[in-house]
């Protein structure tokens, strides 16, 4: 009962505040609710029992990376966004609904037709006509979320969607491009077409996160059972598996975030060239031969060149 | 309705990701906003993971969570120098200016 509440609460919370990251005008605003929403990811992990994690989050993202953030847009001096007039923004909304309903139209059927197809391929690969009748149903049931959600499937509806991605702007450009209806379907690559992808992501996760359950290989793969808590707590054992299976992955992450840190030095070092500096290196290889030379001077004329 | 099962943490999790996927595409403003919106995105596939973790009492979904929070740790320093960087040469980071590749 209280173990709810809290997830409700602090999952309210999280979707809250990345509605603000994403929605805030003011940049600071923003920085300042992704640091609210990591406060409440790492409550969530309180609750699962990865508290090593939730302290990594309020340690490391909340006092380093989001930090970072609000330096970096303290010192960038934007301004915040100005207000978009009402009525083009209604416009858009109206025309990214129609060009929602649109991609649906050719993307959804689609989708749905590989997602049977996949469910009926091992029943037509077989010659058991027992075996098709069964895959028959399986579409009308799939609709009514009750199929088994199989990793092939999952995989599969997965790379349709990048698919849709990476297809759908280009598609979206030269149909605009060939057609009379340009005005309506140019709107199809900014806006709209963001709503749509984001919107399908989300139909898409939901769906899988709703028909979601372990098969029964799961509970037998398990390649680090969780020790029992009141034995080993969940920082030593993250510490011990770590260390002795994973040290090789640690070390590399180690080297990842040396090339971030040269990186992000290297990017930023500014040369300052009003300054001159002592340069060690030219004063201890300068040769006194190129350096200094006598010049005999011929009585009344002057030195000629040097 | 109380009882939490590992669906309602992957809902959350998806919930988050595609917040920050829509803030990817459609928050057209700045560069530091879709910065925030990738690390919102890395946010629910943590959260994807820890639950899972938690859900098959394997510890190892804990552990790649911690190599994600690396990476992104990262990327985001590199992320905001580059952006530094970008700023200094244009004086803007909206990302309507980006496309433009030279000059």
């Amino acid at each position: 009962m209280i173990l709810g509440l809290a997830f409700y609460l602090f999952a309210t919370l999280l979707l809250l505040a990345s509605l603000g990251v994403i929605l805030a005008r003011n940049p600071v605003h923003g920085v300042l609710s992704l640091i609210v929403a990591f406060f409440n990811a790492a409550a969530l992990f309180v609750l699962l029992g990865a508290e090593f994690l939730a302290m990594l989050l309020v340690i490391v993202y909340v006092g380093a990376v989001a930090v970072l953030f609000l330096f970096v847009v303290m010192m960038l001096d934007i301004e915040p966004g100005k207000p978009k007039r009402v009525a083009g923004r209604m416009k858009h909304i109206m025309r990214g609904v129609g060009a929602l309903g649109y991609y649906m139209a050719i993307f959804v059927p689609l989708w749905l037709g590989v997602y049977a197809l996949i469910s009926w391929a091992p029943s037509l690969l077989s010659p058991d006509w027992s075996l098709w009748q069964e895959g028959l149903p399986l579409v009308g049931t799939f609709i009514l979320h009750k199929v088994e959600v199989s990793s092939l499937a999952l995989t599969a509806s997965g790379a349709l969607l990048v698919v849709c991605l990476l297809f759908a702007a280009p598609l979206a450009r030269r149909w605009g491009g060939v057609s009379g209806i340009a005005a309506f379907l140019e709107l199809l690559e900014y806006l709209p077409l963001s709503w749509m992808v984001g919107l399908l992501i989300v139909g898409e996760l939901l769906f899988f996160s709703g028909t979601w359950y372990s098969s029964g290989f799961a509970a037998q793969s398990v390649n680090a059972p969780l020790p029992p808590t009141d034995l080993v707590g969940n920082t030593q054992a993250l510490a011990s598996l770590l260390y002795r299976y994973y040290v090789y992955v640690f070390q590399a992450c180690g080297l990842v975030l040396l090339v971030a840190m040269i990186g992000a030095i290297v990017l930023t070092l500014r040369k300052k060239t009003t300054l001159r500096r002592q340069n060690i290196l030219e004063q201890v290889t300068r040769n006194p031969k190129d350096c200094v030379t006598l010049i005999t001077i011929p009585v009344g004329e002057g030195v000629k060149d040097v | 309705m109380f009882e939490i099962t590992l669906n309602h943490y992957l809902v959350v999790a998806a919930l988050v990701f595609s917040i920050g996927g829509a803030g990817l595409l459609v928050g057209r403003r700045n560069l530091i906003a879709l910065l925030m919106s990738i690390e919102l995105m890395l946010l629910g596939v943590n959260i994807n993971m820890v639950a899972f973790s938690a859900s098959l009492k394997d510890l190892v979904g804990q552990l790649f969570t911690l190599f994600i929070l690396t990476i992104a740790a990262a990327e985001a320093a590199i992320g905001l120098a580059i952006l530094v960087v970008y700023q200094r040469q244009r004086q803007t980071i909206d990302v309507d200016d980006v496309s433009r590749m030279k000059g």
